[in-house]
């Protein structure tokens, strides 16, 4: 199994750590796009699929909550879970990305290991290689 | 020191030692040689509102970049060095933010990044060494949240 993944972060530098930990999860990854804002993410989106998105929220152009709702309202698009990575820890914040339909959710700053296990939850792989069993919560948060 | 520049110095320390792999150790302004080469800015608004200014040296920049990026010195270049500044900044006020002021709301703005042309107030800052260099980055705070003591 092997896994397309989109990371969308205004920062080069935040997206080469995250490209480096999902090259590093232990999991054949084909394509590792970029983008820099939700815009070039969606403009990705239409002609590439990925398996995995993996977004910050504080971009210029257009942020990680609405490249997350405009995601949501796409019957395809809609299909592809969301990691946020992001400085905010607010609550409510976090909770309003999950109910546009984020799956994950990553606090900067973080330890490679969390970023790494993150993604692998979030696409339904456990640390011993196994998918886990369906699980439609897997990789939310509990409020 | 009061507790939010505290709650600064740890949201600092977090930042480097986690995403740059740089441990910090605090200096005197005094220790400052010559002008920092580059100032990152944020602000932020909310229940409270503020700034934060980070001046960095020019081999700090360098190192965060090298540490980050995973480049070899040679390979880094300025625009690494000002990403580098802008993410740095990003992370200490989110981070610092949801230390001081746990639960709430707050709008922060795209971090911006330039030559340093002023040097941080001598007020509300803190100065730091790492890796060999005397001085080595400088992070200031201002706004209504510089005094905020109220959180626990």
């Amino acid at each position: 199994m092997s896994f397309n993944v989109l990371i969308v972060d205004d920062s080069m530098s935040m997206r080469s750590v995250i490209r480096r930990v999902v090259e590093m999860s232990g999991y054949k990854v084909d394509n590792c796009y970029e983008a820099s804002n939700g815009l070039e993410a969606l403009s990705i989106l239409e002609d590439k699929w990925v398996d995995l998105v993996i977004s910050d929220i504080n971009m210029p152009e257009m942020d990680g909550m609405e490249l997350v709702s405009r995601m949501r309202k796409d019957d395809v698009l809609r299909m592809i879970p969301v990691v946020i990575v992001t400085t905010e820890g607010n609550e409510e914040r976090v909770r309003e990305a999950f109910e546009l339909g984020a799956r994950g959710y990553l606090k900067k700053p973080f330890l490679p290991e969390e970023c790494r296990r993150m993604f692998l939850q979030v696409i339904g792989v456990q640390e011993d290689g196994e998918y886990a069993e369906d699980d439609e919560d897997s990789g939310d948060l509990d409020f | 020191m009061q507790r939010t520049m505290k709650i600064l110095e740890t949201s600092i320390f977090d930042v480097f030692e986690k995403m740059f792999f740089v441990y910090l150790e605090p200096c005197g302004a005094a220790s400052v040689p010559g002008d920092p080469y580059m100032k990152a800015t944020i602000a932020f608004d909310g229940p409270m509102n503020g700034e934060i200014n980070a001046y960095f040296s020019k081999p700090f920049l360098s190192l965060m970049a090298q540490n980050m990026l995973s480049v070899n010195r040679g390979e880094v270049t300025d625009e690494m060095r000002e990403d580098c500044a802008r993410e740095a900044v990003n992370m200490i006020c989110g981070h610092f933010l949801s230390l001081v002021d746990p639960g709430r709301q707050y709008e922060l703005t795209v971090p911006e990044c330039g030559p340093a042309a002023d040097t941080a107030s001598e007020d509300e800052r803190l100065d730091y060494a790492a890796d060999m260099m005397p001085w080595a980055v400088a992070v200031s705070l201002s706004g209504s949240v510089k005094n905020f003591e109220g959180a626990s």
